[in-house]
């Protein structure tokens, strides 16, 4: 492929990357965030997979087999860990605004400034290798495309260098949308969408050639594997025999899983980007199954290379080698774009990170205590800090620029990463025992470092120099100063391990025994004693610590808002100041001495602009500070904790308020509820009793202003009338009945009483209705019916009101009652059958309310007060048992009570209670 | 939380063991056995995961 249409194929994708990354930041302006997404922020932890994974696994899998997986599965491992080691981290950070790694162990351990220089010095040494590996990933993946030899360039000609011209446009980039604000705790929203974006297109890319390899080039997984299975060059890449053992395999495991906390761009991404702790859970399986699926075919890709390629090419670009070696040259420009990919995205954020620390803990601090260094305008201090993060940017790829054409040029893409990572995992002592172990102290911190990384550097620097001609073979083969013991590759006479896993034990195992041995005995300061508090308790002492304050001395408060208005807008600052002595009821007094808190909030406030370290020396460029004693660490860390307890009391007391104002809303609605069933009762009663006087007056009216109205038409009358004061009387009976049963005033005569002689006597009662109407009646008892204690009229109440609605409901003529009584469950159980027209579902609790009648259903008006099922439930309930209905709609109803055989302590009259 | 605990215990404990016991030259279903092997225990511990952190905490009785 010819080198402009790859070189306009790059520029297009970072021209598209531009896009993504305008596009959401014109999205947050707009506050429609397209990354306050866990499934944005779980893409952009794929920032992992560099060109390391894209290209160095098939490399490393074509020489050693699956011994390369060896690294997701640590980097697995830890995402396990993700909710309860990263959310702590990211909670600590948040809330000591903390923004880069350097920034978080050097407060773990008092703020200390040069633990801040130590662990930056680390970074910036242990991660441009990784950067250069990049830079060299995509010079080397440029010349198998375009059959070009610009990677054998000499540092010189770097005009017609496609890495110098890739390096230039990233460090534009990076400037562009990396490096925008001051204030390093605000996101980098297009930063974060552009790696997502990113991590799509390399995980489709790989895939893409994955499939490819497997089905284009062979029939399958199974045809490619058994022709690799034959070739004896392949054989023993299908065990880990070829890798040697256990160590070699755990210790990648142990140290992928320090890289992914440890990586500058991983702590970047999944600490620092971090907009809601809640993405951590999605994460936890969302980035292992990205792992997962981009390194689904890396095993096949690396056989077909082998099968296919052989050593014609390097091993680490089979992937793009082999469609482009097949005449599929576009096939081959998107793989070769997925690789630019992967290896820019890596680029940018490890830049942000790295020029991060170096801006605010080398760079800042050095210059913020220049004698002759004044600043006037917050204005010209923000230009200042942004043009040291810019040269930063430069100075940074720069070296990883001069790094890749001297020394990574000897080396394979998975040796320099692997280097990188056991020079990240040197922090591990320091940020994992700080963060369980109090006794953890700076000078611990700081000689387990030390000793780390010189060891990391005998080990594994030295060795890649020697390879790359820069120092002498001598040290290799007879140890330092002539040593035996001091030989990199056998330390202390350790033989046998590969060179990554030998480095990586020495380096962390004398870093951690440092660490421990000499915080052991080494005194804390009250400062560390305080973070290491605040550390290791993080859940506990939360974020209330905004609020408390390891300060004591002199401060006023001008100077602090003036020391702050040097760094943000004045009103800005006096808002936050203002708004913080709000917050915390200070009184920010003219001219007055500050309170402790406020020097200890506007030290945090720099902290998220130039770091911690940088924060203390300008605010105790401005203070008078008095050294602290234990006691007041321990005071101040008490009452921080009271705060908490208090907090939690609170909470506690205002959950419980919220409990006892739903209870109270529950009460009020149910007495709402009763005063409106009374208002219904009530309605419902005098309409009921309106109707009977209506048609009695009318009547009695006729008959007094008639005189002459004849015999027969008069006693018409008159018969109405009594019938109709029968009826008052009877629905006056009835309420002043339900109202004794609802009292509770109401007694039961409890008696021996069998049941069917009841059924007999209220089917006798119906008779001349049943008739009347023709209605056909069946009783049905099953087997001997045992008496039990009951009140008989009302049990017969009950029998007669259920026979009188079964009449009322069913068809003259047609209609069949059935009546049914049977011993169940210890229980006489009484049904009534009809086949009138049923009850619907939704009405079968609502009929036994008082008042309450299947108007609509009934094909003719029913008689009655509608209280009889009402009071049919309260006799049936006195009683201790059960009534319900049930219906086929449309096809009748069957209303059964049930009564318990050996009766229930009811109430009883008083003559009975007497006896 | 004990589950995700659990999780790394048993991956860190059988992940050798498991690794040797599969670390054969041979296929199963057309794959090599421990690419098959490893590929498998890896999405069980995905999967195991994505159960531990998505879990509903269970009502109090």
């Amino acid at each position: 492929m010819s080198e402009v249409v790859a070189i306009l194929s790059a520029l297009g994708y970072l021209g598209l990357l531009f896009g993504v990354a305008w596009f959401a930041e014109y999205r947050q302006r707009r506050r429609k965030s397209i990354i306050a997404s866990p499934y944005v922020y779980a893409l952009s932890m794929a920032v992992y997979c560099t060109a390391w994974t894209y290209y160095g696994s098939v490399g490393r899998a074509s020489t050693n087999g699956m011994e390369f997986v060896a690294i997701y599965v640590g980097s697995t491992i830890m995402c396990a860990l993700f909710v309860p080691v990263l959310g702590r981290i990211i909670r600590i950070c948040n809330t000591l605004r903390i923004t880069s790694l350097a920034d978080l162990i050097s407060t773990r351990y008092g703020k200390n400034f040069s633990v801040a220089i130590a662990v930056t010095v680390f970074c910036v040494l242990g991660i441009i290798p990784y950067i250069a590996l990049q830079l060299k990933a995509i010079t080397v993946s440029f010349d198998v495309l375009t059959g070009g030899s610009s990677s054998n360039l000499p540092i010189n000609g770097l005009l017609s260098d496609s890495t110098f011209w890739t390096t230039v446009v990233l460090a534009l980039f990076i400037m562009l949308y990396g490096n925008r604000s001051i204030d390093s705790t605000e996101r980098h929203e297009g930063l974060v969408a552009a790696v997502a974006f990113e991590s799509i297109i390399k995980l489709v890319a790989f895939v893409a050639v994955g499939l490819f390899v497997t089905y284009g080039l062979f029939n399958g997984a199974e045809d490619l594997f058994s022709q690799a299975l034959k070739d004896e060059r392949l054989q023993p890449l299908f065990t880990l025999d070829n890798s040697g053992s256990y160590a070699p395999w755990m210790g990648q495991v142990v140290l992928a899983a320090m890289s992914l906390i440890f990586l500058p761009r991983q702590f970047q991404v999944s600490v620092i980007e971090n907009l809601d702790q809640r993405h951590l859970a999605k994460a936890t399986w969302m980035f292992p199954l990205y792992l997962l699926v981009i390194n689904l075919f890396v095993l096949p890709i690396a056989f077909g290379g082998m099968l296919l390629l052989g050593d014609s090419v390097p091993h680490d670009v089979y992937v793009l080698a082999l469609p482009l070696h097949f005449d599929h040259a576009w096939l081959g420009l998107f793989i070769f774009i997925g690789g630019f990919s992967a290896a820019t995205s890596m680029i940018m954020v490890e830049t942000i990170a790295l020029t991060t620390m170096v801006s605010n803990n080398l760079v800042m601090p050095a210059l913020l205590s220049a004698r002759d260094f004044k600043v006037t305008k917050s204005e010209k201090l923000s230009s200042t800090i942004l043009n040291v993060r810019r040269i930063s940017i430069v100075v940074i790829l720069g070296l990883a620029f001069i790094y890749e054409k001297t020394i990574a040029q000897h080396a394979t893409l998975v040796s320099i990463g692997l280097i990188s990572f056991v020079a990240v995992a040197q922090f591990a002592p320091a940020v994992f025992g700080g963060l369980i172990w109090k006794g953890g102290s700076q000078r611990g911190a700081m000689a387990g470092l030390c000793t780390g990384f010189v060891l990391w550097v005998f080990t594994l620097v030295v060795p890649s120099l020697s390879d790359a001609g820069l120092i002498g073979r001598g040290v290799m083969t007879d140890g330092l100063f002539g040593l035996w013991w001091l030989k990199p590759y056998a330390f202390l006479g350790l033989e046998g391990l590969d060179p990554v896993t030998h480095g990586f034990f020495w380096s962390t195992l004398l870093n951690l025994a440092v660490y421990v041995v000499v915080s052991l005995q080494s005194e804390r300061s009250a400062r560390e004693i305080y973070y290491g508090e605040l550390f290791v308790d993080a859940y506990k002492h939360g974020r209330t610590n905004d609020a408390s304050a390891v300060w004591r001395g002199t401060a006023y408060v001008p100077d602090l808002r003036s020391l702050l208005a040097n760094f943000i807008p004045t009103e800005r600052a006096d808002r936050a100041l203002n708004q913080f002595a709000r917050r915390n009821n200070i009184v920010l007094a003219g001219n007055g001495t500050a309170d402790p808190r406020l020097v200890t909030y506007v030290e945090r406030v720099l902290s998220g602009i130039i770091g911690s370290a940088s924060a203390r020396i300008m605010v105790a460029s401005v203070v008078k500070e008095e050294e602290l004693g234990m006691d007041e660490v321990f005071d101040i860390l008490r009452g921080s904790q009271q705060l908490i307890v208090l907090n939690k009391e609170l909470r506690q007391h205002g959950e419980e308020l919220d409990r006892l104002t739903q209870e109270l809303r529950k009460v009020n609605d149910e007495l709402r509820r009763s005063d409106e069933l009374k208002d219904e009762f009530l309605y419902t009663v005098t309409h009921e009793l309106r109707t009977p006087l209506t048609s009695i007056r009318a009547l009695s009216e006729i008959l007094h202003d008639n005189p002459a109205l004849g015999a027969d038409e008069r006693q018409q009358f008159l018969v109405t009338v009594t019938r109709e004061t029968e009826r008052l009387t009877r629905l006056i009976e009835q309420v002043l009945d339900l109202e004794k049963f609802e009292s509770g005033k109401q007694k039961l005569e409890m008696e021996q009483v069998r049941v069917t002689d009841l059924i007999d006597e209220a089917v006798d009662g119906m008779g001349q209705l049943l008739r009347e109407q023709r209605i056909e009646l069946v009783r049905n008892v099953d087997g001997e019916i045992p008496p039990v204690v009951a009140d008989r009229d009302r049990i017969l109440q009950v029998l007669i009101n259920l026979l009188s609605n079964a009449i009322k409901f069913s068809a003259p003529q047609k209609g069949r009652i059935q009546v049914f009584a049977s011993i169940q469950d210890e229980r006489v159980r009484v049904s009534v059958r009809d086949n009138g027209h049923g009850v619907e579902p939704a009405l079968r609790e609502l009929i036994f309310e008082k008042f309450f009648q299947v108007r609509k259903r009934a094909a003719r008006s029913p008689v009655g007060s509608g209280l009889g099922l009402a009071i049919s439930k309260k006799i049936i309930d006195l009683h201790g048992g059960t009534i319900r209905v049930e219906s086929d709609d449309r096809a009748g109803a069957e209303f059964t009570f049930t009564l318990p055989l050996r009766g229930v302590g009811v109430p009883t009259t008083d003559s009975d209670a007497a006896a | 939380m004990r589950t995700i605990v659990v999780a790394i215990a048993l991956f860190l404990l059988l992940s050798w063991p498991l690794v040797t016991i599969a670390d054969k030259p041979t296929l199963v279903l057309g794959l090599p056995v421990l690419y098959f092997h490893i590929f498998l225990g890896w999405g069980a511990a995905i999967a195991l995961f994505a159960l531990a952190v998505h879990r509903r905490p269970k009502a109090p009785k």
